[in-house]
């Protein structure tokens, strides 16, 4: 749609995810609501972005989710004095907050070994031959003995379960098939 | 951890669904149409986006050296340990298999390579010098902690600088040749890792042990040959390592070798290659000093000199008693 929001987002929003999650878990007790607030977060950053890219999106995330997690102590009904200790404590440290990438890179290479340790053996393959070697579909299918069919069931279930957990995610495979179009093939287990 | 709502897992599939074959402009449409309605789904998606971008970037990094390498699983009968001649071919083919279309990994930083019959050479940022031979692919990362390649196919000749800070290391396959300065030359051969050392010493270990194997110690003259669980170490020579190494100058030496063993080191490094029709008589030893890009001279040297027969057909030259 607008492609400099959306390449702004990828390359300057997402990143800080990490961090901008501690920021959450460390502000808002209910571990439970994160991801909700993740993703309301997230709307509200797009859709300011599109009236104007920010000047400094580091300090725009921050001050958006300081806000968010106000106005929701703010909206709820009772305040429980669980959910935030101090308003005061949401007050951002720009010198605490900082994206450290190159930990962040190191970090993120160990969730990824570790996410594809995570996978079933055969799923694993499928997934560092596709994704990590390069290999198409069928230079795959050749390599590992089995049908092009049965390679994409692996990485759809691969890439999904390690996505997932790359994203914060626990990174088990699903095999309850989501998808709605009945042009999708049945896939077994 | 972090969970994800359901829109964010959703985008997730679609992500992966975009990438399988069967992806048409139906899912594209159905695609923009759920991204249209509501911007937690557009953001979502990027989300998604931004997981498999990384997941690609990282899959770049040197670091994630272990994983480059599937072991590769034979469903279909394959006969190891047959003639010199087919054992040949079986390793192009399965060269050829294994590291078909390795796009990835090819925009590496440290990433070269070399074609059938040429030869690279590579300075590394502590004063190393990596000399590629033909048609070979390797991936080298010199920094402050560490310093290592990563020998996919094909061969090397190692110069190292001698640091006593940072091991040198050389992983090919299920082997790592360890070194602190020395200069040798690894050939990763299909199962096969061959390393031979003009000077210092180098270390042979197995990356994942399924026992304890004490590391093989090979000396200036020597050449370890590993493969599956075993090493042997030829005793020293070091007329046999600089034959060895004779590729650095572009030649091919041999000192009665067996004609198969001489056709399998011309394929190497010739797209037209020779092929062994009949068995020959076991006695036609090769021996002599050859440029390893000219086979036309080697085939003449057969064809007078021990009198075999030679055709050029459908791009190859076979060869028979």
């Amino acid at each position: 749609m607008n492609d400099s929001v959306d390449e702004w987002f990828l390359q300057e929003v997402l990143p800080l995810e990490p961090a901008l999650m501690r920021y959450l878990r460390r502000n808002w007790r209910n571990e439970d609501d994160l991801p909700d607030l993740r993703q309301e977060l997230y709307v509200r950053l797009y859709d300011a972005a599109r009236n104007g890219l920010p000047a400094r999106t580091q300090a725009f995330v921050f001050t958006a989710a300081r806000n968010l997690l106000i106005n929701r102590v703010r909206r709820a009904r009772i305040v429980s004095i669980e959910l935030v200790a101090d308003l005061d404590d949401l007050n951002v440290s720009m010198d605490t907050v900082t994206p450290e990438r190159e930990v962040a890179s190191r970090q993120e290479l160990r969730r990824l070994q570790d996410g594809l340790d995570r996978l079933p053996p055969r799923c694993g393959d499928v997934v560092r031959l596709r994704r990590i070697e390069g290999l198409s579909q069928k230079e795959t299918a050749e390599r590992l003995g089995i049908s092009v069919r049965t390679v994409e069931k692996h990485m759809m279930y691969g890439m999904r379960a390690l996505l997932d957990y790359m994203l914060g995610g626990s990174g088990k495979i699903r095999r309850d098939q989501t998808t709605k179009t009945d042009r999708d093939q049945a896939v077994g287990p | 951890m972090n969970g994800m709502t359901d829109i964010e897992e959703r985008a997730i599939e679609w992500r992966v669904r975009r990438e399988q074959s069967n992806w048409d402009e139906w899912d594209e449409a159905e695609l923009e149409t759920w991204l249209d309605q509501a911007t937690a789904h557009r953001v979502a998606w990027l989300r998604a986006e931004y997981g498999w971008r990384q997941v690609g970037r990282l899959a770049t990094s040197p670091s994630l050296g272990e994983y480059a390498t599937v072991p590769p699983v034979y469903r279909r009968r394959r006969v190891w340990g047959a003639p010199a001649a087919a054992a040949a071919a079986m390793v192009m083919v399965v060269a050829a298999g294994i590291f078909a279309a390795t796009q990835s990994y090819k925009w590496m930083p440290g990433y070269h390579e070399t074609t059938v019959g040429a030869r690279e050479v590579v300075a590394l940022a502590d004063g190393s010098r990596v000399e590629l031979n033909t048609d070979t692919e390797l991936r080298a990362t010199v920094d402050e902690t560490q310093r290592a390649v990563w020998l996919h196919k094909g061969e090397a000749f190692f110069d190292i600088a001698h640091d006593p800070s940072r091991q040198f290391v050389v992983h090919a396959g299920d082997r790592r040749v360890v070194v602190l300065g020395t200069r040798f030359s690894v050939w990763r051969d299909g199962d096969r890792v061959r390393v031979a050392v003009a000077d210092g010493r180098v270390r042979v270990e197995r990356e994942k042990p399924k026992k304890p194997a004490p590391p093989v110690v090979a000396e200036p003259g020597e050449i370890v040959i590993a493969k599956a669980d075993s090493e042997i170490v030829t005793p020293p020579s070091p007329e046999k390592v600089e034959r060895e190494l004779a590729w650095r100058q572009g030649y091919l030496m041999f000192d009665k070798s067996s004609l198969a063993e001489a056709v399998t080191q011309f394929n190497r490094y010739n797209t037209t290659k020779l092929v062994i029709d009949e068995p020959v008589a076991g006695n036609t030893r090769i021996s002599g000093r050859f440029d390893a890009t000219n086979v036309a001279a080697f085939v003449r040297l057969l064809q007078r000199a021990y009198g075999l027969r030679v055709v050029e057909q459908d791009e190859r030259i076979r060869i028979s008693g």
